[in-house]
C-alpha cells in the first residue's frame, strides 16, 4: 500500500514536468460515460447485470454528478432513455461521442456481461453480432479526450492489450485466457466506487486506481470466504504498453489511474482574507508534506519521522482552523 | 527442506549403471516352463502348502546344491534358522552372486545380524550382469535388503510386466514400505491375477487397505486365512489385528499356533511383549523380554512394538522410553529412530525429536515420514513462540498477530475452567501448535499428510490443530477445537492416559457444549434420525463404535450425551472419580461402580431414559416420511405433509419444493412447522435459512434477522449466515443482532479485518475501549482495506484508554498513509493535547 502511494506521489512530479497527456488526467473537463450491458444468456445473470447497471448509472448521475445526457446506457432490455446493446448502437454512440468529447474531457466505458474467445477473436457478447477487440479499439481511437475502459466480463483479458493506448486506462476482470467463468468483479467495482474504505488517501474522492484496488480486494475476499478457488484476477494498464498489473503487483502502471476520478471537486476558496490565507497555508503545508514523503526513501527513518511529525502537526492545526472557520 | 524425495515412481528413474546393463539385457521373459526345485518350493510356500514343499524337497533328485537350497527355504519358513544357515553358508561361499547368498543375507537381516547380512547382500546389489528376470528379481530383493530402494524400484520396473506372484508381491511390499498403499494394492492385485492362492499378496492387501478400507482389509486377511490358516505370516497378522482390537486371547491363540509352525521368530517375541504391555502396562515389558529367551532382544522390534502399544494408549513418555531402548538394541534401525522422533514430538520434546529424526534420515533417506517430520520441524522453527503461563503457543508468523489475542485468552480460560472443574493441574508446559496448512498439522500429528476429518489433536502435553485459515471460513470453529483439545489435556493426564477413548472424547465434546451451547451439538439432527431408526449405540457399544470409521462422528456425539448424563447423575465430582478410577487401572465395571455406585448396565438403562426424555420428540419428528414422494411432485408432497404434520422431512421437503417452485408465501407454513419440529436444523437448505431468505425477498428485514438469529443459535459455524445477518442489521433497532453477527464472524474468520473493524467500532460506541483495541489490533494484523482508517481506529481506542503517546504514534501512522485525513489529524492533536 505504501509503495503504491509513494509511486502515485512521485508521479505528480513527473506529470508536472511533462506537461503532456498525463497532466490532463487531473484537468476538469466534461465527463461522459457509456455503460453497456451485453447479452446475459440466463435469467439469473440478466437480473444481476441489470442491478449492476442500475447501481452504476445512479452513482454516475446522482453521486458523481455527471450530466445525465452524458451517460449513454445500452442494455439487453432497454428502458426509457436507454438503447439496445447491439453492435450498431454501440457504433452509433461511440461515433457520436467522437465528435462530442474534447481533449480535456473524460470518457468512462464499462462493459458488463459475458465475454468469450481469445486474442483477436475475443468478443464482448452483444445482442446479435458481437464486436471484436479490434472493432472496439477502432471505435475508441477517434475520441480525443481521456478514455478509461473497464471490461468486467469473463475472457476480458484480450481487451487489455487490444485497447491499450497512451494516456488511456484499461481495466479487465481477468488476466488470462483461461479465466472464462462469470465474474464478480463488476459488482465489486461498482461497490468500490462509493466505498469509504476504498479512499485510501482519505482525500474524500475515489480514483479509478483506488476503486480497482478495492474491487480486487473484494473479489479475493469473495472467493476466500466462499472457499472456492478464484477464477478471476483483475488487471489494469495505464501506460499504454498493454501489460497488466494486478492490485498486489508493482510496476509503472498506476499514475494515470491514480489521478483519474469520475467526480469533480471544487478547490475551496473564501472571501474572508484570513481564511483564504489559512487555505494558502494549508496548501503549502500539504505540498511540503508531499515533498517530504517523496524524499523518504533517501532519508534516515528517524530524520523522516521527526520532519514529518513537525509538518503534519502544523498541517493538522491549520486544517482544523480551516474546518472551524468554514464549518467543515 | 529435504530435496531428495523418497517416493517410488513407476516411470523410469533408472540409475545410469542399471540403464547400461538394461540395454543389453533380455529381462522380460517369464518364468521358464520348467521351474527349478527352489522355485517350486517357493511357489508351494507362497501358497501356504508346506506339505507340498516338504514333498518336493524329500523327493527331489538332481544337483545337491539345488536340493540344499530348497531345503533351506523350507527351514526358513518353519523357523529352523541354524539348519538353514548351515545349508546356505557353503552354497553362498561357492556362489556369492547366487540365490543361496541372497536367502542367507535376508535371513541374517531378519535375525538382526546386520553386518553379516550386508556382507552377503551388497555384492548382489552391485551386480550389473543382468540377463534374466531372475537376475533383476535377485537384484531388487538384495537392493531392498541394503536399503538401496531406488535401485530396487528400478530393478522391479524392469520386470514389472512379468506375471509372477512373487515378483508382483515383492514390488508391492516395497510400495507399502514407502507409504504408497495405492501403488501397493495395484501390484498385490497383479500378484493375485498371476496366482489367486498367493498368500503374501492377500496379507499385503490387508495391510495396504488397513487405514482407508477396513472392510477390504478384513476380507483380505480372511482370504489368506482360508488359503493357509497356519501360514506364519497369516498368524502374525492375525495376532497384530487382535491386539489392535483389544482381543488379547485371540492374539495369544494366534501366537501359540505360530510357535507350533515356526518357533523363535522375532515377530512372535515382539507381539508377546506387546500383549504383556496390554495386560500389565510398562512394568510388564521387561519380564516379558526376559521370558522371550532373548535378553537383550535380537532386533529392535520387541521394544518398538512395546512403544507402539504405549503410543496407541497415548502414553507417549513410555512409548519414547521403549523406542529409545529399541535404538540402543539396533542403532542402525531407522524405524526405531523414527518411532522415537515421533513420540518425542508428541511429548513436546522437539529438539530431541529432531536428533532422532536426523539420525533416521542419515541411515535411511527413503522414509517419507522422516522427511515429512524433518521438513515440518524446519517450518516450525520459523513459527513465533509465545510462552503464556502454563501454556506455550506456536503460531506461524503470518497469523500470530491476529490469533494471539483470542487464542491465548481462550486457552487460558480453558485451563482455568478445567483446573477448577477437575481439581487437577496437568504437567506442563502445554504446547499448543496452530498450523495454517492442514497437511502440516497432519504431518505434525501422524507424520503423513491427509487426516482429512481431523481438526485438532491432543497428546497429553501437546495440542496440534488447524488454524482458521487451514480450511475455508465456516468449515469449523477453531475456538471449539481448541477448547475440545484443552479438555483432553486434563482427562488424559488426570487418568494417567488410561481413560477409554469414548470417555475422553465424550468429555471433550460435552465441555465444548458447556462452553457454548451450540458447540458439540452439530449432529443433533443426525442423532435424531439414527434414534428413530434404532441405530444409536448406548453406553456399552460406544467403545466399538469408536473403532469403526463410519460410525465415529455419531459416536463422538453420543459419547458426549453419555457424559452429560453421567454429570447429571453424580456431578463433576463423579466424572473426576471415574477418571481417577481409570488412573488406578480399574476396568469399566469397577470404574463405574466407584464413580457412581452403579453397574454399567444400570447406567445404560438410566441413559436410555435420559435420551427418551431429551430426544423423544426429535426421534418422532426425524422418522422416515410415511411414503416416498418425488421432490418435484408438489401435490404429493402437500398431501404427505398434511398426513404427517409431525414429520420433519415431510414438512421440510414440501417447503423446499414450494420455494423452488417460486411460491415462497406458500412455503412458509411448512417451513415454520419444520423449524418447530427440529430447531437444530442447519445449513442453507434448513427451514430457518429458507425462511430468512423468503423474508428478505419480501423486504421483511426484521423477520429475516429473527430467522437468521435462530438459525445461528444452532448453526454456529455458518459464517455466511452471520455475514448476512450483519448486513441486514443496519438500523438502530438491530444493534443487538449486529453485535451478535459481527462477533460470530470475527470468531469464525479472525482474518476478516472488516469484521474486526466494525466490531471494534461498535465496542468503542459502547464505551468498551479495551475490547475495541483488541479488535482494532486484529484488524491491523489481518490487513485492513484502509490503513489510514485502521490506524485511526487504533489511535482512538488508545486515546480513550489514556495511552496518549501510543495514540500519537498510531495517528502518525494513519497520516503517513493519508496526510490530509481530518480524523487522523484531530486524533493526533488530541493525543498531543493541542
Amino acid at each position: 500500500m505504501r509503495n503504491e502511494l509513494s509511486r502515485v506521489i512521485r508521479s505528480f512530479l513527473g506529470i508536472a514536468l511533462l506537461v503532456a497527456a498525463p497532466a490532463t488526467a487531473s484537468a476538469q473537463g466534461e465527463r461522459y460515460a457509456v455503460v453497456v450491458q451485453g447479452a446475459s444468456g440466463e435469467e439469473q445473470y440478466a437480473t444481476l447485470h441489470r442491478q449492476w447497471v442500475d447501481s452504476l448509472t445512479k452513482i454516475l448521475v446522482e453521486r458523481f454528478k455527471i450530466d445525465k445526457t452524458h451517460v449513454s446506457v445500452l442494455t439487453e432490455q432497454p428502458r426509457t432513455g436507454e438503447e439496445r446493446a447491439t453492435a450498431e448502437n454501440v457504433k452509433t454512440v461511440l461515433g457520436r461521442l467522437a465528435g462530442q468529447v474534447k481533449a480535456a474531457d473524460l470518457l468512462f466505458v464499462l462493459l458488463i456481461g459475458h465475454g468469450g474467445g481469445e486474442g483477436a477473436d475475443a468478443k464482448f457478447n452483444l445482442i446479435g453480432p458481437d464486436l471484436g477487440v479490434a472493432d472496439w479499439a477502432a471505435l475508441l481511437k477517434p475520441i480525443p479526450g481521456r478514455v478509461a475502459v473497464v471490461d468486467s466480463t469473463s475472457s476480458s483479458f484480450a481487451y487489455l492489450k487490444g485497447l491499450a493506448a497512451p494516456g488511456r486506462v484499461v481495466m479487465t476482470a481477468t488476466n488470462s485466457f483461461s479465466q472464462r467463468y462469470h465474474t464478480v468483479f463488476p459488482d465489486a467495482f461498482v461497490r468500490a466506487l462509493t466505498a469509504n474504505d476504498a479512499d485510501v488517501d482519505k482525500n474524500g474522492r475515489i480514483s479509478l486506481l483506488e476503486a480497482f484496488n478495492h474491487a480486487s480486494r473484494l473479489v479475493t475476499q469473495h472467493y476466500e470466504q466462499s472457499g472456492h478457488l478464484a477464477t478471476e484476477r483483475a488487471v489494469f494498464d495505464d501506460t499504454g504498453d498493454g501489460v497488466g498489473r494486478d492490485a498486489a503487483g508493482t510496476g509503472p502502471d498506476g499514475t494515470i489511474a491514480g489521478l483519474t476520478y469520475l467526480d469533480t471537486v471544487a478547490m475551496p476558496t473564501s472571501s474572508d482574507p484570513a481564511v483564504q490565507e489559512m487555505l494558502g497555508r494549508q496548501k503549502a503545508l500539504t505540498e511540503q508534506v508531499d515533498e517530504l514523503r517523496r524524499k523518504r526513501p533517501t532519508m534516515a527513518a528517524d530524520e523522516f519521522d521527526r520532519e514529518f511529525e513537525k509538518l503534519i502537526v502544523e498541517l493538522a492545526l491549520v486544517s482544523r482552523d480551516v474546518r472551524r472557520k468554514m464549518g467543515g | 527442506m529435504r530435496t531428495s524425495r523418497p517416493a517410488l515412481y513407476r516411470f523410469s528413474t533408472l540409475t545410469a549403471a542399471l540403464a547400461i546393463a538394461a540395454a543389453t539385457a533380455s529381462a522380460q521373459g517369464t518364468r521358464p516352463a520348467t521351474q527349478t526345485l527352489s522355485q517350486q518350493v517357493t511357489t508351494a510356500l507362497g501358497r501356504g502348502s508346506v506339505d507340498e514343499a516338504r514333498r518336493l524337497v524329500q523327493t527331489a533328485s538332481g544337483p545337491a546344491a539345488q536340493k540344499e537350497l530348497a531345503a533351506a527355504l523350507l527351514d526358513i519358513f518353519e523357523g529352523r534358522v541354524d539348519q538353514a544357515r548351515t545349508r546356505l553358508e557353503p552354497l553362498a561361499s561357492a556362489a556369492p552372486g547366487g540365490d543361496a547368498a541372497l536367502e542367507l543375507g535376508l535371513l541374517e537381516l531378519s535375525r538382526g545380524r546386520r553386518a553379516q547380512a550386508r556382507k552377503l547382500l551388497l555384492p548382489l546389489s552391485q551386480n550389473r550382469a543382468l540377463n534374466s528376470t531372475e537376475d533383476y528379481f535377485r537384484l531388487a530383493r538384495a537392493a531392498r535388503g541394503v536399503r538401496e530402494f531406488q535401485l530396487a524400484n528400478d530393478a522391479y520396473q524392469r520386470i514389472e510386466s512379468v506375471p509372477r506372484a512373487d515378483i508382483q508381491a515383492g514390488y508391492a511390499d516395497l510400495f507399502l514400505q514407502f507409504h504408497q498403499p495405492g501403488d501397493a494394492v495395484t501390484n498385490y492385485r497383479k500378484a493375485l491375477d498371476a496366482d489367486r492362492a498367493w498368500v503374501p499378496a492377500h496379507l499385503g492387501l490387508s495391510r495396504a487397505y488397513a487405514d482407508d478400507e477396513p472392510e477390504l482389509s478384513r476380507a483380505a486377511l480372511d482370504s489368506a486365512r482360508k488359503l493357509a490358516p497356519n501360514h506364519p505370516d497369516v498368524l502374525i497378522l492375525t495376532a497384530e489385528r487382535a491386539i489392535e482390537t483389544d482381543d488379547v486371547p485371540a492374539a495369544k491363540t494366534a501366537l501359540d499356533q505360530l510357535r507350533n509352525v515356526k518357533s523363535g521368530t522375532s515377530e512372535e517375541a515382539a507381539l508377546r511383549i506387546a500383549i504383556a504391555y496390554e495386560e500389565g502396562g510398562a512394568a510388564a515389558v521387561e519380564p516379558a523380554v526376559a521370558a522371550s529367551g532373548e535378553q537383550p532382544p535380537r532386533t529392535a522390534l520387541s521394544y518398538r512394538m512395546a512403544g507402539q502399544r504405549a503410543a496407541s494408549h497415548y502414553r507417549f513418555d513410555e512409548a519414547a522410553t521403549f523406542a529409545r531402548k529399541a535404538t540402543l538394541i539396533d542403532s542402525e534401525d531407522p524405524d526405531a529412530q523414527v518411532d522415537l522422533g515421533l513420540y518425542l514430538l508428541r511429548t513436546g520434546e522437539e529438539k530431541e525429536a529432531r536428533v532422532a529424526l536426523d539420525l533416521a534420515w542419515s541411515v535411511d533417506r527413503s522414509n517419507v515420514v522422516t522427511m515429512n517430520l524433518l521438513n515440518m520441524l524446519d517450518s516450525l522453527e520459523k513459527f513465533e513462540v509465545i510462552p503464556a503461563g502454563d501454556l506455550v503457543f506456536k503460531f506461524s508468523k503470518e497469523e500470530a498477530e491476529v490469533l494471539k489475542p483470542y487464542a491465548l485468552s481462550l486457552a487460558a480460560d480453558a485451563y482455568k475452567t478445567f483446573s477448577t472443574r477437575y481439581a487437577f493441574k496437568p504437567a506442563g508446559p502445554i504446547l499448543i501448535e496452530v498450523f495454517p496448512k492442514h497437511d502440516d498439522f497432519a504431518v505434525r500429528t501422524l507424520g503423513l499428510p491427509g487426516l482429512v476429518g481431523a481438526l485438532g489433536a491432543c497428546f497429553g502435553r501437546v495440542v496440534t490443530m488447524d488454524s482458521p485459515r487451514a480450511r475455508p471460513p465456516g468449515d469449523f470453529s477453531w475456538q471449539a477445537t481448541l477448547w475440545h483439545e484443552m479438555a483432553h489435556v486434563f482427562t488424559l493426564q488426570l487418568s494417567k492416559y488410561r481413560v477409554p477413548r469414548w470417555l475422553t472424547e465424550g468429555i471433550s465434546v460435552f465441555e465444548e457444549h458447556r462452553r457454548q451451547p451450540a458447540w458439540g451439538r452439530e449432529l443433533t439432527l443426525e442423532f435424531g434420525r439414527q434414534l428413530a431408526r434404532g441405530r444409536t449405540f448406548g453406553v456399552k457399544n460406544l467403545p466399538d463404535a469408536f473403532k469403526r470409521p463410519e460410525s465415529l462422528a455419531l459416536a463422538y456425539f453420543e459419547a458426549s450425551l453419555v457424559v452429560e448424563h453421567l454429570v447429571e447423575l453424580n456431578g463433576d465430582a463423579g466424572l473426576r472419580t471415574l477418571l481417577l478410577a481409570y488412573a488406578d487401572g480399574a476396568n469399566d465395571t469397577d470404574a463405574f461402580a466407584k464413580a457412581f455406585g452403579k453397574s454399567v448396565d444400570t447406567v445404560e438403562a438410566s441413559f436410555k431414559a435420559f435420551i427418551d426424555k431429551r430426544y423423544g420428540g426429535l426421534r418422532v419428528a426425524m422418522g422416515d416420511p410415511p411414503r416416498q414422494v418425488e421432490p418435484d411432485d408438489l401435490p404429493g408432497l402437500t398431501s404427505r405433509a398434511a398426513a404427517a404434520p409431525g414429520n420433519f422431512l415431510s414438512q421440510l421437503s414440501l417447503g423446499q419444493a414450494l420455494v423452488k417452485a417460486n411460491q415462497p408465501a406458500a412455503a412458509k407454513g411448512a417451513l415454520e412447522k419444520a423449524a418447530q419440529l427440529a430447531p437444530e436444523a442447519s445449513g442453507d437448505g434448513s427451514p430457518r435459512a429458507l425462511l430468512a431468505s423468503i423474508a428478505e425477498r419480501e423486504g421483511d428485514s426484521a423477520r429475516a434477522r429473527r430467522e437468521l438469529r435462530q438459525l445461528l443459535t444452532f448453526d454456529h459455524t455458518n459464517v455466511n449466515a452471520a455475514r448476512r445477518l450483519s448486513t441486514l442489521s443496519s438500523g438502530a433497532d438491530a444493534v443487538a443482532d449486529k453485535d451478535f453477527a459481527l462477533r460470530l464472524v470475527a470468531d469464525l474468520d479472525p482474518f476478516d479485518a472488516a469484521a474486526h473493524t466494525l466490531l471494534g467500532r461498535r465496542l468503542l460506541e459502547k464505551g468498551d475501549s479495551a475490547a475495541a483495541l483488541i479488535e482494532f489490533q486484529a484488524a491491523l494484523a489481518g490487513g485492513p482495506s484502509n490503513l489510514a482508517e485502521a490506524h485511526s481506529d487504533h489511535a482512538e481506542a488508545l486515546l480513550k484508554l489514556g495511552r496518549r503517546d501510543d495514540a500519537r504514534r498510531s495517528a502518525l501512522l494513519a497520516l503517513k498513509e493519508a496526510p490530509t485525513f481530518a480524523r487522523a489529524q484531530d486524533l493526533l492533536l488530541a493525543a498531543m493535547g493541542r
